[in-house]
């Protein structure tokens, strides 16, 4: 099977990824914070030990501004949500995500407006002067995703970031597509609030995200519960991470998700990303000589996440995807990508597109047999 | 007994880190009713001063957390930093 669907989740992982999910399975599946014997203590430092990685890992200040969440999503929902106000107003991108689009659509009725920065038609790229030009005084937000989720497409995140530290507004920033093999770095890039999966890039488990938050960034909490901190008191505790982490966390997960973030520091951001760009730029250089086949987003692969989106000519995405599954063993995805408005901006609204995406673990000999396959279909539809 | 509380799980870990670092004797313990009104967990200091070594450790911490001295009279509050019940 050649798997390449790593922008919905990594499906491979390093064999230490599995080896740690074992032993957490066995060791470490007491109640961290939750108690004074050693089980629960094991559990409270190996959630302790995947904060510091983390921390480390996004230059994050203080380890406990590092938030243990479900995933990007519920991330971005914490994000979004407790960074508003009504009569607020948010800037974006047409590139998002729904995880952030009907997040911030939702807060309509609560009379929080929002600003769609479209998209270049053909890259899918904004800029910083055009998120700029559209901010008003009351705006408390803007979103913007680091590399889309359907073309791929790098956004200036370091530039938005410091036009946002000017203008005085709280910065969030999407690394869904880019968390583990891009560098990222709150302070330098003025990130206010970075969300992430840690099942994708960070080769962690599903069930698993982060939210990072600069300095004095202080989002309100959207649940509350227990936290094993001053149990006696009923309001939810004001300390960093309890204040966002009421309920038992995904222990195994994130220990898991430590492992896979030791995997990537032992190998390398760079190597990494070098990686996937070589991949990316085969596979585009490959399906650029194939007939009837169109791509979208940036030419370059060095403009672009590991992230392709194309169409044969004559043949629906969802059966190209299809049939490159089930005749070819290529695993991809076809469709809007939960990105409307992102395919509407690069014109592939409303069939969608395939996805063809790379991960760490993705090799050569994966990306010839994918460009086989689509050589097979679009011949056959072209002759 | 010498026991600096803290108000976080995250705190406890990162004090019992920064304790192994700085190569202090300490137990993680269940934070003693009455102290702190929390369910929460502390460092024992173990050393052969431990008020002294708790002294000094809280001094090298900057998170929210208070050392105590236990005895058969109850509670001392030895030094507090941050936010406390």
């Amino acid at each position: 099977m050649i798997y390449l669907d790593a922008a919905a989740t990594s499906y491979q992982k390093p064999p230490s990824v599995y080896e740690r999910v074992n032993e957490a399975m066995r060791t470490l599946c007491a109640n961290p914070g939750r108690g004074g014997h050693r089980p629960s203590l094991d559990a409270g430092r190996a959630v302790y030990e995947t904060r510091e990685k983390a921390a480390a890992f996004f230059g994050v200040e203080e380890t406990e501004r590092v938030i243990f969440t479900s995933n990007a999503t519920d991330s971005l929902n914490l994000a979004i949500q407790g960074m508003v106000k009504p009569g607020g107003h948010i800037v974006l991108t047409s590139m998002e995500h729904n995880s952030v689009l009907r997040p911030v659509k939702a807060l309509e009725r609560l009379g929080v407006s929002h600003t769609v920065v479209w998209g270049d038609p053909h890259t899918g790229a904004v800029t910083a002067e055009q998120m700029e030009a559209v901010l008003r005084p009351e705006t408390c937000l803007v979103v913007c995703t680091h590399a889309a989720n359907t073309t791929g497409t790098f956004m200036p995140a370091a530039e938005i970031g410091a036009m946002c530290r000017r203008r005085a507004v709280p910065f969030l920033l999407d690394a869904s597509q880019s968390a583990g093999a891009y560098p990222i770095h709150m302070g330098e890039m003025h990130i206010d609030l970075l969300a992430c999966p840690g099942h994708k890039g960070l080769l962690g488990l599903p069930g698993t995200g982060l939210l990072c938050l600069g300095p004095g960034v202080d989002p309100t909490p959207l649940k509350q519960g227990g936290t094993g901190s001053l149990s006696a008191h009923l309001e939810q505790p004001a300390l960093l991470p309890d204040r966002y982490e009421s309920g038992t966390l995904n222990t195994v997960g994130i220990a898991a998700l430590g492992a896979g973030l030791d995997w990537l520091n032992a190998r390398g951001l760079e190597t990494v990303r070098r990686h996937e760009e070589a991949l990316c730029a085969r596979l585009l250089a490959g399906l650029a000589e194939l007939p009837g086949v169109s791509v979208y987003g940036p030419e370059k692969a060095s403009d672009r996440a590991a992230v392709v989106l194309f169409n044969i000519r004559g043949m629906d995405p969802s059966e190209a995807a299809l049939r490159l599954d089930r005749e070819h063993d290529v695993c991809v995805r076809s469709g809007l990508h939960c990105a409307p408005l992102a395919h509407q901006t690069v014109g592939t609204a409303p069939e969608g597109g395939v996805r063809m995406s790379m991960g760490p673990l993705n090799t050569e000999k994966d990306i010839d047999g994918a460009l086989d396959a689509v050589r097979a279909l679009s011949m056959s539809v072209q002759n | 007994m010498i026991f600096l509380s803290f108000y976080t799980t995250t705190h406890s870990m990162k004090g019992e880190a920064e304790a192994k670092k700085r190569g202090v004797a300490v137990t993680m313990i269940p934070t003693p009713r009455g102290v702190a009104g929390s369910c929460s967990l502390s460092l024992r200091f173990d050393g052969p001063d431990p008020e002294q070594e708790g002294r000094d450790f809280f001094a090298a911490i900057t998170v929210p957390c208070t050392l105590f001295r236990l005895d058969e009279e109850g509670p001392e509050r030895l030094a507090d930093r941050g936010e406390h019940p």
